[in-house]
């Protein structure tokens, strides 16, 4: 995927708005706003696009990616929703992203705010990427 | 563009030895110091020094304001780097980041780089209790303070979610105002973006390519000039990109005394930021270069290809070894030069890395860092690499960087709305 993407680079209106809301917050410093709209977005992607949902279990299922989610010792992967203060569950009947902190840090929420936009063109495109040479982010 | 060394003073132990010669951390950094001192006298522009801790073998720099300091002292015009300081708190507490720097922009009059970033293996992370969810919002406020501390007079303290501090004055204050040009540091594509938004340079560890540097080129000024919300008092729009190094007229050569850096630099970085062998790490045991030199090619391979399919500061660089590795020539030759030629590396000739560093100049890059140190490279060797290329290719990138770069900088800069500290 390219970088720098927009909001208006987003063919699902839904999903436009809800990245427009993110944009909007995080432009006028409402971090934890930000966050949270991206993970609105990133979960209905999941939701609605197959191949996002099978392609983040092939990443979960990497040895780096499982080991170092069971040792604590990783942040971010493609198409896995980065664990900075708000985590993926995959446990539940739906993903849920549950935050563990009410403050986000503007490197922490613009980071979201990529990896969603970036998240969500992959969908669009029907290029899902989750090895090596893979992804934008 | 401008051209600067990178060093992570790497010591590879002897092969099957328990540890090193008493002698050989005194001999890197005085070795070090004569090749900083060479580079500046032929006009380089920069050294960069990272801060890295525990990481044996790999990065035996965990005090990178010493060596620095006493940089400044050999040297007249080099900028001295940062790449980078530590700033989630528990590593280094904001006021005496903001005290160190500041001096050591006194005392090489006004020659000093903030380089910031957080590291990212649990060797460091989890010494200094570090929490891995928490790091980039320990960095953020970590280097907020630190900046607030250099430009306030006095300082009006914080009461932080990692940080608290009183209300007091912070001296010395740094020679360059407001004060020195802000880096952060990541080898993954985003961290260009937040670069960008946040008013830093980017100190970027992913070897890119020419087309990647040029399209992160695009993205940044763009958001430098739409969506920056300064961390700091003045920018620092400006890119880096990083490259192994060697040079001699004679191309075979050439390779030979690049030797096993590259290769060694990737398998221990791996080594240390992989979840899988990081913990795993005998400090004070592990020969790190008995095992990397013990290691079937095909496992190294693998073992990249894995971190590939991360997303940490490793995997554009695992990407990239792990798809020149699925091509490669059977042939020894053939595939020293093949993979000299994929492998993003200014290694060769002066006239081939002229043709490999051409690009990054069109693509409008700013600063290129050469890593001569590295693996079991030899002192004498990287001597005659800086001075070959400091003597034969650097005299004409500096002459375009005054006549084509820094005319397009300032097109770039025109109707800036924002401060500018930058020694681009």
């Amino acid at each position: 995927m390219p970088l720098g993407i927009k909001p208006a680079d987003i063919a699902d209106p839904e999903l436009r708005a809800m990245m427009e809301q993110a944009n909007a917050a995080l432009d006028g410093g409402s971090n934890l706003e930000c966050v949270q709209a991206c993970a609105e977005a990133y979960l209905k992607v999941l939701e609605t696009h197959e191949n996002v949902m099978s392609g983040l279990q092939v990443v979960l299922a990497t040895e780096r990616v499982r080991v170092g989610l069971e040792r604590g010792m990783i942040r971010t992967a493609p198409l896995m929703w980065p664990r900075f203060g708000a985590k993926l569950s995959l446990d539940g009947a739906r993903p849920e992203i549950t935050f563990d902190r009410t403050s986000m840090a503007t490197g922490e929420t613009i980071q979201y705010y990529e990896f969603t936009l970036d998240v969500i063109m992959q969908a669009q495109s029907g290029e899902v990427n989750t090895g090596p040479g893979g992804g934008a982010l | 563009m401008k051209l600067g060394l990178f060093y992570e003073l790497q010591l590879p132990k002897p092969y099957g030895a328990d540890g090193w010669d008493p002698e050989d951390e005194h001999r890197i950094y005085k070795d070090a110091l004569e090749q900083i001192e060479l580079a500046d006298s032929l006009g380089y522009d920069y050294v960069f020094e990272v801060e890295h801790h525990h990481l044996e073998e790999y990065a035996h720099s965990s005090a990178p304001e010493i060596l620095l300091a006493a940089a400044s002292q050999r040297t007249q015009n080099m900028r001295l780097g940062h790449g980078i300081t530590l700033t989630p708190p528990p590593y280094n507490h904001p006021g005496r980041i903001a005290e160190r720097i500041a001096a050591l922009d006194l005392v090489s009059d006004g020659r000093a780089e903030f380089g910031t970033g957080e590291s990212s293996s649990s060797a460091e992370l989890d010494a200094y209790g570090v929490p891995w969810d928490e790091k980039k919002a320990m960095w953020e406020e970590g280097t907020r303070t630190a900046i607030r501390m250099m430009t306030e007079e006095p300082f009006t303290g914080i009461d932080g979610d990692y940080v608290q501090f009183p209300a007091r004055n912070i001296i010395p204050k740094p020679l360059q105002k407001p004060h020195p040009p802000l880096w952060v540091a990541g080898g993954r594509r985003e961290t260009v973006l937040t670069a960008a938004r946040l008013g830093m340079g980017s100190l970027g560890f992913g070897f890119e390519t020419p087309e990647e540097a040029e399209e992160r080129v695009d993205t940044y000024w763009r958001l430098m000039r739409e969506e920056c919300r300064p961390i700091g008092k003045a920018v620092n729009p400006a890119l880096i990109v990083l490259s192994q190094f060697a040079c001699d007229d004679d191309e075979e050569e050439a390779q030979r005394r690049a030797g096993d850096g590259g290769q060694f630099f990737s398998f221990a970085l791996n080594h240390f930021y992989s979840p899988v062998t990081g913990p795993e790490h005998a400090h004070a045991k592990t020969n790190l270069f008995t095992e990397f030199t013990d290691t079937p090619e095909e496992e190294r391979i693998a073992r990249l290809t894995g971190a590939a399919a991360g997303r940490d500061q490793l995997s554009d660089l695992a990407r990239t070894e792990a798809n020149l590795a699925a091509e490669e020539p059977e042939d020894e030759n053939a595939r020293a030069l093949w993979r000299a030629a994929q492998a993003r590396a200014a290694i060769g000739t002066p006239d081939q890395l002229r043709d490999y560093l051409r690009p990054y100049e069109d693509a409008h890059q700013d600063v290129m860092l050469l890593i001569a140190q590295a693996g079991s490279r030899e002192h004498e060797d990287i001597m005659e690499s800086i001075d070959l290329f400091g003597r034969k290719v650097l005299p004409d990138i500096k002459e375009r960087h005054e006549t084509e770069h820094r005319p397009w900088r300032a097109l770039q800069l025109e109707n800036f709305q924002f401060e500018v500290n930058s020694s681009v």
